[in-house]
């Protein structure tokens, strides 16, 4: 349970920190206008990035919600 | 004692089934509710007109707009030179229309955003947005004598350009410009125009009757007999049974493509500048499932279906972004507060709206996607 805790922890950080960073980054900027002038990678990668980290946020309270079920039934 | 065994290991398998399922569900309605509360961010206060949020979006706009020099208007270079130079005019256009509605919401605001408003139209009329009319037609992009709908979105910001600002430098070209679409309108048996040559796109031609209606209010016109002619030959060329417009129809009104939900949309929106009755009728129409809160557009019509194309943007199951976004601008343009929120809230779900130093921006949207949900987002209410 204190494994799950921790992982669920971390990965929520993690989700959090490439959401700030790839929205920060792709907020002021075209991602058409970047993605048709040689910067094809990054773009997709911050947009890529950004996707992933949004879902997870938004799934992730139904992990926590496990886990402190867990932690009530343990204690 | 086997058979109490047996009974005691069924039971704790019952229990702990209806424990998993409870987690589960608590798991999901808990995400569920994040993502609606995460997703209804200012739908409210889009939807009342706040002042303040309006302009974390529209400095947004204003400033990208008043970076770019005057002698070189954005044009992306994606190869495809139709979809480039339409979605150069398309974002000066509706950062125009944008800026216009807030200016004339909240009148304070014009030394704001008038500057950003005059040099979005001088790029919007640079050559090199008007590339793709060019080779269509040749010659001078900027006449309307002879078909040319694709000059409605232009004559449109035009005239919300005019009503901010009376004594703008472009009155006489607006005025030329509405003058020739209101002699080609009356003399259409269908009340149709060309956008390109053999090419006739009805919300176009809502585009078309948008910047006439506007122009009216702007110069204090009385258009409202001419524009109720045209919307009796427009309604029975392209609007479908469903209620929604045919997206492309040939010279003798034949449909050449489905009715959907993208035209019908960015029509209704248009049209509100000029006849509130047929905007408000297509409105009502636009439909699409909710759950949750949110809310999607069906592109195609009942008993049609197709692949999409740029102007429906991604589609999943029938549902397009394009159509989901026009469709802001329908719903508050037509004061329908429910169907606003749907729709705001599916797109900040996957727009991603980002605040930056006090500007807000969708992540995913770059100046085109800011400017079209400003544009939509400020729509005026009735």
């Amino acid at each position: 349970l204190r494994r799950s805790l921790a992982i669920c922890a971390v990965l929520t950080s993690f989700a959090f920190l490439a959401h700030i960073v790839s929205a920060s980054w792709l907020a002021p900027r075209d991602p058409i206008a970047l993605a048709t002038s040689g910067h094809a990678v990054m773009t997709v990668i911050a947009v890529v990035s950004l996707s992933c980290a949004r879902a997870f946020l938004l799934l992730v309270p139904g992990w926590w919600i496990w886990l402190v079920v867990r932690v009530v039934r343990k204690t | 004692m086997t058979t109490g065994l047996a009974s005691s290991s069924h039971s704790d398998g019952l229990s702990r089934i209806r424990r998993v399922a409870i987690t589960i569900v608590l798991g999901l309605i808990s995400s569920c509710a994040t993502t609606r509360c995460v997703a209804s961010r200012d739908v409210t206060a889009y939807f009342e007109g706040n002042g303040d949020t309006q302009d974390a979006l529209a400095r947004t706009v204003a400033g990208a707009i008043l970076a770019r020099p005057s002698h070189e208007a954005l044009v992306y270079e994606t190869g495809v030179t139709r979809f480039d130079c339409q979605a150069s005019v398309a974002v000066y256009q509706m950062a125009i229309l944008g800026l216009g509605q807030i200016i004339l919401a909240h009148p304070e605001k014009r030394p704001d955003y008038l500057p950003a408003m005059r040099h979005a139209a001088e790029l919007m009329l640079r050559p090199e947005t008007m590339r793709y009319a060019r080779q269509a037609y040749g010659g001078d992009a900027l006449s309307a004598t002879d078909g040319r709908a694709y000059l409605g979105y232009v004559n449109l910001a035009l005239a919300m350009l005019r009503l901010v600002d009376p004594d703008t430098s472009f009155g006489p070209l607006n005025d030329r410009l509405t003058n020739g679409f209101v002699a080609q309108l009356d003399a259409s048996p269908h009340g149709m125009v060309e956008t390109y040559p053999n090419e006739t796109w009805p919300p176009d031609v809502a585009a078309v009757v948008g910047s006439i209606g506007l122009h009216a209010v702007a110069t204090h016109l009385d258009r409202s007999a001419m524009l109720r002619r045209w919307a009796t030959r427009f309604e029975a060329c392209a609007l479908d049974a469903s209620g929604y417009v045919v997206q492309r129809v040939d010279a003798a009104c034949i449909p050449l493509d489905a009715p959907r939900g993208t035209g019908t949309a960015i029509a209704s929106y248009f049209l509100a500048f000029a006849n509130r009755d047929l905007s408000h009728r297509l409105e009502t129409a636009l439909h699409g499932p909710s759950i949750l809160g949110f809310g999607g557009v069906s592109e195609y019509a009942p008993k049609h279906a197709g692949k999409g194309d740029v102007n429906a943007g991604p589609m999943l199951f029938n549902i397009s972004v394009g159509a989901t976004g026009f469709a802001i601008g329908a719903s508050r343009a037509n004061g329908d507060e429910d169907a606003f929120a749907r729709f705001v809230r599916s797109a900040n779900l996957f727009g991603v709206p980002t605040t930056v130093a006090g500007n807000r921006s969708y992540a995913f949207g770059g100046l085109l996607g800011n400017a079209l949900m400003l544009a939509m987002l400020t729509a005026r209410a009735p």
